[in-house]
């Protein structure tokens, strides 16, 4: 009897439909994938030293919102709530509002980018440039509102940087109109698109036993059935005032993980309108006095999981720690697990459907 | 509200078999801090899935000792371990070097910051 | 699977959306974030702007020629580098008189070519600072 041969192929760091540098080395035996070794880590720049060495404490929210290009504002805003609980003053309702409206776009982008990628990876060009071409009315609302397309730089120690005019209010609605009626020409194409589905049903499967083991996050393990969302139970921002709904799916494969997502851009966009309509009064900037002391830990839904900051300090103007976990960085295992015995000509579709962020991953 | 429970390095690993339940709470990271020349903190941090309750398991360690690892427990815990290994230069078990790092490139940059 | 044959149809005859920059310039719109100016008249000389700066764009350094400004009482001279700023508007903010010592503008920063020894320059810059602290 002869034993059985395997040969070894990477999706390595340069592949032609891969958008990140990550390696993962696949052992495969006639087809399939038995075995799965992952190399992070190309991008690493020491961000975690250079917060407590070179910087002081209210200019880290700048460096630290450079860590990643499209969850910016997401990492941004988690440390300045992480800072402002060691320091004393107040925040009005207006600054929580107007902070909920640019996360929620910067939502609606992230994910129009995952969706157009997934497309591609399964042979579907036209909706790639389809989609890529419609994320151009969001990009020009974030531009209008900031200043700029994908670097804010617009959440600050005790408020935010800019109000919302009038004429940029009504700009928001008409462009949201657009894009909310091309998202149900979206849905409609996902779901009924026979050979889509050929690509989609029933492959890279997670199920909800192994999303419990391997701890998933995101909307990676809400497509396996876990009903999990910090925006549901916070308490820094008021979610439960302007009508968030958490969207789960049961399958846990491929199809499910868009369905969430396209589920997810309708509920931002219905939660952008009630923050333009139910804007209340107020200042944008108030003072926080002191230096910090202490140590905090928050947690914040960027659009792929959960991200959580750990901060120390001990009332001198350089923290002592920061300690920063990304959503990536914890799912690693489980992307592995998902990958042991599909076919190795799914990979790259399979992975386009995570979403992984490696700037993040590897800080 | 953080709730901060003391351990020790030899019963980490019952502490936590008792502790964790999958369905109930949800691993966040590991974390280390260093506190002073040779003594550096290394926490495990648990939250509850649907909740904002936080509960961290603490304990002291010097620079030569091994710290157990949990990951037939959890096993998703060996990416926190092995950035453990990388940044502090502290040895866990079952967890390799080079995560980040290169052989060429500057050893244990975080095991001299904060004090 | 019809939608989709017509939609396709109908995208052989619209424009592309890309702009052909150079050759087309770039729009500006009222708000972008662009340099920041001075205007020396008005300067009390506070050194906030250059405490706030995140990555140190704005450094005062000591000069033989000083301005005609009473405020300026130990001869400093005001110096920025546009590419190194980040544009995020803090010094602004910090400043005591917003609209008329400091302000952001909308313009965008001037190419740079090798003639203009950009980085070496600033690094003499940097040196002065360290030779009087």
């Amino acid at each position: 009897m002869m034993a059985k041969k395997t040969i070894n192929i990477p999706l390595g760091s340069q592949h032609i439909s891969l958008l990140e540098p990550v390696k993962f080395k696949f052992e495969c035996e006639n087809e399939k994938i038995i075995a799965v070794d992952s190399d992070v880590g190309f991008v690493h720049r020491g961000i975690e030293k250079a917060c407590t060495t070179k910087f002081k404490y209210d200019a880290v929210g700048y460096v630290v919102a450079r860590i990643c290009g499209l969850c910016a504002i997401t990492h941004s805003l988690t440390y300045t709530t992480a800072v402002e609980n060691l320091l004393e003053g107040e925040l009005t309702l207006k600054v929580k509002y107007l902070r909920m409206l640019v996360a929620e776009l910067d939502r609606i982008h992230s994910h129009m980018l995952c969706l157009s990628h997934t497309a591609e990876n399964a042979g579907f060009e036209a909706m790639f440039m389809q989609i890529m071409g419609d994320r151009e009315y969001v990009m020009d609302l974030q531009r209008l509102l900031t200043g700029n397309r994908v670097q804010f730089d617009y959440i600050s120690i005790g408020g935010v940087n800019r109000d919302l005019s009038s004429e940029v209010a009504k700009q928001i609605k008409i462009n949201l109109q657009i894009i909310k009626e091309k998202v149900h020409e979206y849905i409609d194409e996902f779901t009924n698109n026979w050979s889509l589905s050929l690509k989609y049903k029933d492959i890279g499967t997670l199920s909800l036993d192994e999303a419990y083991t391997y701890n998933a996050i995101g909307p990676l393990a809400r497509a396996s059935g876990i009903a999990t969302d910090i925006r549901a139970t916070s308490d820094y921002l008021p979610y439960d005032k302007i009508g968030f709904q958490i969207q789960t799916a049961t399958k846990g494969d491929i199809h499910s993980r868009n369905m969430v997502r396209l589920n997810e851009i309708l509920n931002s966009i219905a939660m952008c309108e009630n923050i333009v309509d139910g804007l209340p009064d107020g200042e944008i900037q108030t003072k926080f006095k002191g230096k910090p002391k202490g140590e905090s830990i928050v947690r914040l839904e960027a659009p792929r999981g959960e991200l959580m900051y750990y901060l120390k300090g001990d009332g001198k103007a350089m923290l002592n720690r920061v300690r920063i976990k990304t959503p990536t960085f914890a799912c690693i295992p489980a992307f592995s697990e998902v990958f042991t015995g599909s076919n190795y000509a799914d990979a790259p579709a399979i992975l386009a459907s995570f979403d992984p962020c490696l700037s993040c991953t590897a800080k | 509200m953080i709730n901060r429970i003391t351990t020790q390095l030899s019963t980490v690993k019952n502490d936590i078999e008792k502790f964790y339940d999958k369905k109930v709470w949800h691993f966040l990271t590991l974390n280390g801090v260093k506190l002073d020349e040779s003594t550096t903190e290394i926490q495990w941090i648990f939250s509850k899935y649907n909740n904002d309750d936080i509960t961290m398991f603490y304990t002291n360690v010097k620079q030569d000792e091994i710290i157990p690892s949990i990951t037939d427990i959890l096993p998703s815990a060996i990416m926190s371990q092995r950035e453990i290994v990388d940044m502090f230069g502290i040895e866990v078990e079952d967890s390799e070097k080079g995560l980040y790092l290169d052989e060429d490139s500057e050893q244990m940059p975080l095991s001299s910051c904060g004090i | 699977m019809i939608e989709s044959f017509k939609k396709a149809f109908n995208n052989l005859f619209k424009k592309p959306q890309t702009i052909d920059y150079p050759a087309t310039p770039l729009e500006t719109i009222k708000g972008d974030r662009g340099l920041i100016e001075y205007g020396e008249e008005h300067c009390i000389y506070c050194l906030k702007c250059e405490k706030a700066c995140p990555p140190g764009s704005i450094l005062f350094t000591k000069t033989e020629t000083p301005s005609s400004n009473e405020k300026n009482k130990k001869s400093l001279k005001y110096q920025y580098n546009q590419n190194l700023c980040i544009y995020c508007g803090e010094c602004v903010r910090a400043c005591p008189k917003p609209d008329e010592a400091l302000w952001q503008s909308d313009k965008k920063p001037s190419i740079s070519t090798r003639k203009d020894r950009v980085n070496d320059a600033w690094f003499e810059v940097e040196m002065l600072k360290r030779d009087i602290e």
